[in-house]
Order: C-alpha cells, then structure tokens, then sequence
C-alpha cells in the first residue's frame, strides 16, 4: 500500500519543496555520473577502483554521519519522481555518450531484456513464494515461440511478442496446475526438471527449433523504419543497436509500472498473505490453489516477451543460451536485487551483466571475482540491496 | 440484528453440529459431537487440552476432514468437505490459537486481507488504475479502519505500523479485526487471551462485547473460566472428544462430571 508506506515516513526537515527536490536532482545526477563513469571508463582496475571509493563513501557516511545520509534517502524517497525523471534522462542519453562504441549499448539493451524477465521471476520468487529455478525453461519458450513464428510462420515481431506471451502464459498456468500439491523445496525441483525438458526439447525436435544449428532472425522494423539501419533523431545518428536500446527500455518501464501497480494492490497483498501463511490464508476467502497457478502464469508470462526481445536483439539462437546457468543468473539477480521489490531486481540485472562485463579484463580470475562480489553484497545486505518492507518483516508461519 | 429478531429466529440454529467424528490414524480426536449455535449466542467452549475444542474449529472452517457425521449451516448447508475459503465466504471467520498473521504486512493491510472476497476490481483495472478501482480501494480501506478502530481505536491512528513491530495483544486484536471486517455470521474464537494479561483479558473482553453487540454470533474456546463465564450465555464442555456437558455457567460448573473431567476421578470423589 502506498499509503500505508507514506505513514511511517517522517517529514523532510527541510519544508522547503524546491530545497527538496534540488537535493533529489543533485543525488540522482551524481548516482548517475558514477554508474556512467563506472560503465565508461576504459581500464577495468579503474572502475572497480571508484566503485570501492563510491562504496565507502556511502558506508562512511551511513556511519559517521547518519543524518545528512538519511536527509539524502528521505530526499530521494519523497521526491522520487524527480528521481524517476532524471533516470529516464540520464538512460535515454546513454547511447549518445557511446555513439562510437555500440557494445555498451548492447549490454545495457541486454541489462533492459532481463530485468524484464526479472520481473516475471520476481511474481515467482519475491510475491509469492515459489522458488521457480527453471525461468530459462520459459525464457526458452518465449525466445523459441516469437522466433518460430517470425521465421516459420511470417508473423511481424511485434504480434510475436503477443504470442510468445500468451504461449508462456499458458505454459505457467499448466506448471503451475502440475505443481498444484507441492510447494516450497518439491517445487524448485519441479521447475528445475521443467528447465532441463526445456533443453532437451529444444536440442531434440530439430524440426521445430532446429535444434543445435539454431534459428536466425531477421531484424524487426516498426512504422517503417528497419532496426537493422541506424537511428537519425534530427542531426544525431546513433547506431543500429540502439533501436532495440530503446524499445527494451519502453518493455521495461512499461513492464515496471505493472509490477508496481499490481505489488500495491489488493493483488499483490493476496501474494503476500497466502506467502507467508497459505492455511490462514485460505481461511479469510483466499483460494490458495486457484491464486497460487494463475500467479505463476503470471509471473511466466512476461518471459514471453523478454524472451522475443533477446532473440531479436541477439539476432540468433540456440539451446545453449537456455541452459541452468541462465536460471542462475535471473534467480541472482533477484535476490541480489531484493525479492520482492519491482525495482530493485533491476538493478539486480544491472549488477548481474555488467559486473562479469567489466571483468573481462581479469580473464580466468573473472567468475571467482564475480562470486565474492556475490558473496560480499549478500553478506552485508543478507536481504538483498533493496529488500521490499514485506519481505524483510516477514518470518513464515506453520 | 436487533434483540426481537434474535428471539424470533432463535428456533432455527445457524450451525447445527450432529455426531461430529474425526480420527488422526486410531485416535478418536472427536467422537461423536452434537452442538447447536443460535444466532446472537456467545457460547463458550471448554475443556481440558486435547478435547478436541480446536479440532471442532477446525472442521468447522474447513482445515480438518470429518470421518463422519455432519456439520449444517444456516439450516440446508453442509459444511463437512468444503472448501476453506468458501467456508469463510459464507459467513464463518475465526481467529487462531497461535496468531496466524502476515508479519510482513502493515496492520491495516492485515485486516484488508479480510475483505479479499469483496473485491470486484479486476487485474485489467489494476493495472489501468481506473478510478473506478481507487473508489473500490478507498471504500474497503474505509471499512478496514472502521473494524481496528472497533477492537483498538490506538491501532487504528498508527494502520501503517507492520505487524512484526507490535505487541502480542495488539497482533490479537489485529486477527479478531480481520476476523470480522467482512462482518461474518458467525465467529469462531480459538483462545483469544492466550498469553494476555489480566488488563488485556479485560479489554479484549469488552473488544468482544462490542462485537456481539454489533450482531455476530461467537464461540469463544477459552481456559480463563472468569473470562467465559462473564461473556457466555451458554457453555459447551469437551472431554475425550465427546461433549460432557452444555448449559449455563454457573449450572455446569457444579456439575460432576464437568469436575470429574478437570480434577480426575479421585479428586472429583473428594470434592
């Protein structure tokens, strides 16, 4: 409830709106002057050399000056639609900064395509409660469903996004049907089976995926504009991955608003309920059943389009890309990022793709660097980053 | 309900209960209840542990199958085999032993949970936010003030507080607010007082004068013997899963074997 979260904030102790909002604009562009110089800056010991400064910076502060850091989180927290406008400025101009070298803007797209995916993950993992360790399964399915029908049946892009959605919508509520006796622990091995049949399937009926040589798809084109040519805004041309920068970036937003809207309402309070204690859930007029399949349809439903999005922007796939590993990756990404919180699994995501990005540099050192990073963040936040309020409070009951 | 009504229709039980049986493997938890609520009613149950007061509950809300007999609601219903849920969207809520709260959640979004059945806003609207949906919103969030103001006027100036930061005694008001923000038939109190103090057994006392008073049908299973003979207007006693005893407080607690069932055979023969 928005409301109820409102209550237990106290005034900012400056009254002043405008002080407020130039503190909020002032926070923002400076979080986002680092994550850029973070991304941007070309020698790898570098990055990680500021991002430890940054850290210690705001643990320092958290310490030894706790006011002004809550003046600065009050300041952000009550004005967070100034916040919200300089983040869409400051990711909309990104490409700008990167004109020369699209491979920033390919990451950051992929950044956008499973933060999507993460928030399907998060109806499963952070809302509900059921720890779904096959979601590659269902990106699979998605990535499978709008490349086949873009491919093999002619569809446009667009309508195969609508059915790759509706196809892991009906999948989700089928598993979900399947899975309707077991929950926590027997669940996961569920989903976890589900994943490798996934794998094996589209390995297997190479008349339909065909299989390990993988499909190729064509670039999508909207209002007749191809995304495979470079996008002109008046004098500036930016590069060609930027189409699918900013089409991603319009799924994810639209994408976070619904997590949002759907978390603070009656919706999403029913998740919690039934997630913390299904039996007196089930007493107050919940059917835990019924409730419990159609979130996960849900929640696999919007692997359907984060799934055509990874395919179009990729341009190619093959099973390989849909193994365990990329199950891994969205489960960390969510809770790393805070379950249950529809923004903090992006950052999740951001975290997730462009920490071992900027690894590249430290060759096989790369994946024993990323998991102590893992390891670090989860041992100071063991909520994640960014825990939702219901999530933190929450001890299961019976 | 005014107090005619309740004569006029106190012939007709809400809930008949007629050779109750449930059997955990070879134990005969109940064997062989008959009980009758009549609107209006606050009846106590009570009995020594493992009587099968709860078990009675829990049959009655759906949670525990019966190995026979049956249970009537509103005279033509038959309760024995359904559903949880539809149980309580026709009329029964109850409140638990151990406070069975999301603690995740603010008090008010607590007791809204109570209201689930009632909400006609459907996903398209949520996600839309329609205004239709904010009105919805806004009249339920109304009525969920009004039940924790009834049980906790404290509470409901602070709805936002999550429920793992407050007392136990005002987790027991939240659940009995929850209980009956949808203004049920018939509610169904499984020891409210557990673990209260002698200042919190009264108020949750008078909390639950007041909800009779507003028309609800109560059973109350309690230990605290002043707490039920100053609400009851009637008291059932279980024993060994059977019903020993049913009638006015002060009738029953001369009753032997009500003595027989708490103090044992030797003891009662001395008394």
């Amino acid at each position: 409830m928005s409301t109820a979260i409102s209550d237990r904030r106290e005034p900012l102790p400056t009254t002043a709106v405008f002080g407020g909002s130039a503190l909020a604009a002032t926070i923002s562009i400076g979080i986002w002057c680092l994550l850029g110089a973070f991304i941007l800056i070309p020698s790898e010991r570098a990055s990680f050399g500021l991002a430890a400064i940054a850290i210690a910076a705001i643990e320092l502060s958290r310490r030894y000056a706790p006011r002004s850091f809550e003046i600065a989180c009050d300041a952000i927290s009550q004005k967070a639609a100034v916040f919200v406008c300089v983040s869409i400025l400051a990711v909309a101009a990104f490409p700008l900064l990167v004109r020369d070298d699209p491979y920033w803007i390919h990451v950051i797209t992929l950044v956008f395509i499973y933060g999507f995916a993460a928030q399907g993950l998060n109806v499963h993992l952070g809302e509900t409660g059921a720890i779904n360790v096959g979601y590659a399964g269902l990106f699979a399915i998605g990535a499978y469903s709008s490349a086949i029908s873009v491919v093999d049946f002619g569809a446009s892009f667009w309508m195969s996004l609508v059915y790759a959605t509706a196809i892991c919508w009906a999948v989700g509520l089928l598993i979900g049907a399947c899975t309707i006796r077991t929950s926590g622990d027997y669940l996961s091995l569920v989903t976890l089976g589900f994943g490798l049949i996934v794998y094996q399937l589209a390995v297997n009926m190479t008349w339909l995926t065909h299989g390990t040589d993988g499909v190729h798809i064509p670039s999508p084109g909207l209002f007749g504009h191809s995304f495979a040519a470079e996008l002109q805004f008046g004098p500036i041309q930016l590069p060609k991955e930027a189409n699918f920068y900013y089409a991603a970036l319009l799924f994810l937003l639209a994408a976070m608003l619904l997590s949002r809207r759907i978390s603070n309402s009656w919706i999403g309070r029913t998740w919690a309920a039934m997630r913390q204690d299904p039996v007196g859930a089930g007493c107050f007029g919940i059917n835990v059943p019924l409730t419990r399949m159609f979130s996960f349809a849900f929640g696999s439903a919007f692997a359907g389009v984060a799934g055509g999005l990874y395919a179009g922007t990729i341009g190619f796939i093959e099973p390989g890309e849909f193994s365990i590993f990329m199950s891994i990756t969205l489960i960390c990404m969510v809770i790393l990022g805070g379950m249950g919180n529809w923004w903090g699994v992006v950052v999740g995501a951001l975290i997730m793709i462009v920490v071992p990005e900027k690894l590249r540099d430290f060759q096989e050192l790369r994946y024993l660097l990323y998991g102590v990073v893992l390891l670090v963040i989860l041992v100071y936040r063991p909520y994640g980053l960014f825990a939702s309020v219901r999530r933190k409070h929450e001890k299961l009951i019976g | 309900m005014t107090f005619d009504q309740i004569e006029s229709s106190a012939a007709t039980p809400l809930l008949k209960i007629r050779d109750l049986r449930v059997n955990f493997g070879g134990v005969r938890a109940i064997d062989g209840v008959d009980l009758d609520i009549f609107p209006g009613e606050v009846v106590g149950v009570i009995g020594p542990n493992g009587s099968g007061k709860t078990t009675t509950f829990n049959v009655v809300t759906g949670l525990v199958a019966a190995s026979g007999g049956s249970v009537r609601w509103l005279g033509d219903r038959e309760l024995v085999g359904a559903a949880p849920w539809i149980i309580y969207k026709s009329g029964i809520a109850r409140t638990f032993q151990n406070i069975r709260l999301p603690l995740g959640l603010s008090a008010l979004e607590n007791v809204m949970v109570g209201l689930y059945p009632e909400e006609r806003s459907n996903w398209l609207q949520v996600i839309l936010n329609s205004r239709r949906q904010r009105n919805r919103n806004s009249e339920l969030h109304d009525r969920a003030e009004c039940a924790l103001r009834l049980v906790s006027p404290a509470l409901a100036l602070s709805p936002g507080r999550l429920v793992a930061e407050l007392s136990y005694a005002d987790r027991r008001r939240i659940e009995i607010a929850r209980a009956i923000v949808a203004t049920p038939k018939l509610l169904l109190l499984d020891e409210p007082t557990a673990g209260m103090n002698a200042t919190e057994t009264r108020e949750l006392g008078d909390d639950i004068k007041k909800v009779s008073a507003a028309g609800i049908t109560i059973v109350l299973v309690e230990h605290k013997m002043k707490f039920v003979s100053d609400l009851s207007s009637r008291v059932a006693v279980f024993n060994l899963g059977r019903k020993i005893a049913e009638g006015r407080y002060d009738d029953i607690r001369s009753d032997p074997r009500v003595i027989e069932a708490y103090l044992g055979k030797r003891r009662a023969a001395q008394a």
